[in-house]
């Protein structure tokens, strides 16, 4: 993971669905769960397991970079 | 409690949003279990990732102006004055304000974080020294000196790269491209110090948010001093340019080739 570079975060988001990338990226803006739920427009319970299983697939996205583009 | 009670709460561990109780309940699950504490890690190396080295990209002006011009507008023909006191109307507006100015960006390049712009500057800077040392070719031209490759620069970029300093045996060019710093065009030059690359990036500096708080003076400018994951990185404004210095030499003689181009010494 220390390995990666901003390439390849901007690579590894837009493997996401457009759901998961914003609820991702709104967290990281600082966004409460229930804040990003209003913006959504669903439930905080969806935006907490949206949010794992996007930030799950990003890890190991980058992981396999990590792994294939020795740097 | 258990992993699985546990997993779901990382995150909100680290961001600080877990009830006392619950806090040290899920510290200390963590104390004794291997596989929880490593999962903690991952998701901190994430954020760290996200947070730190995700391409920032500004908005365009042209959109800037056009949420400036309608967001007030809307907001006031939207909520008559009176029924403003009778709710909070903050937290939506917050959050529109976000809508309106962070969505937009992400999806106009399909990423964005958040962070202090001068901060993306500097990791911008390192992303792309980096990205010219793992180049098969990371040069359009190779030195015959700076007499040729300045004058390559031109009808390639909108601006002519004004650079100081020619390089000697110290600081021998190796020659430029062309490339892209923060969102713009940029001419990139190469020196070298003995096996070291050094990448500058000359750019135009306008809608950055530049540092303006512990500037040291390089050459006959004022400059921003920093390291970032081991490289040092120099970043100074002069005349109508900005310009972005990065190696994994030592900070002094990097310092001491930005003072040569900066024009100073």
């Amino acid at each position: 993971m220390r390995k990666v570079v901003g390439e390849d975060l901007d690579r590894a988001l837009l493997t996401l669905s457009e759901d998961a990338r914003t609820v991702v990226l709104l967290d990281l803006e600082g966004l409460s769960e229930m804040e990003v739920a209003h913006v959504v427009g669903c439930a905080v319970g969806t935006v907490k397991s949206r949010r794992a299983r996007a930030r799950a697939a990003l890890r190991l996205e980058l992981m396999r970079y990590a792994r294939t583009e020795p740097r | 409690m258990t992993c699985q009670d546990v997993h779901p709460l990382l995150l909100d561990l680290q961001r600080g949003r877990l009830a006392p109780e619950l806090r040290e309940q899920v510290g200390a699950h963590l104390q004794g279990c291997a596989a929880c504490t490593h999962a903690e890690a991952a998701e901190r190396l994430l954020t760290e990732a996200l947070e730190q080295r995700l391409p920032q990209h500004a908005a365009p002006i042209a959109l800037k102006r056009r949420l400036a011009a309608a967001w007030p507008a809307e907001r006031l023909r939207a909520v008559p004055w009176w029924s403003r006191w009778g709710r909070s109307v903050l937290p939506p507006l917050a959050v529109a304000a976000v809508l309106l100015v962070v969505i937009p960006v992400y999806y106009q390049r399909g990423v964005g974080p958040g962070g202090p712009r001068s901060a993306g500057m500097i990791t911008e800077a390192v992303d792309d020294h980096l990205r010219i040392l793992s180049s098969q070719h990371p040069l359009d031209i190779e030195s015959g000196g700076m007499h040729q490759v300045k004058p390559w620069f031109e009808g390639r970029l909108d601006f002519s790269p004004v650079v100081h300093f020619v390089g000697d045996q110290d600081f021998p060019l190796r020659g430029g491209a062309v490339g892209y710093y923060m969102s713009r065009k940029a001419a990139v030059f190469v020196f070298h110090r003995r096996l070291h690359a050094i990448s500058l990036f000359v750019f135009e500096p306008g809608g950055l948010s530049w540092p303006t708080t512990g500037l040291q003076p390089i050459g006959s400018a004022r400059a921003h001093v920093t390291t970032s994951r081991g490289f040092s990185v120099i970043l100074w404004r002069q005349g109508e340019l900005g310009y972005a210095l990065v190696s994994d030499v030592d900070p002094p003689e990097l310092a001491l080739l930005a003072g040569k181009l900066a024009g100073g010494t």
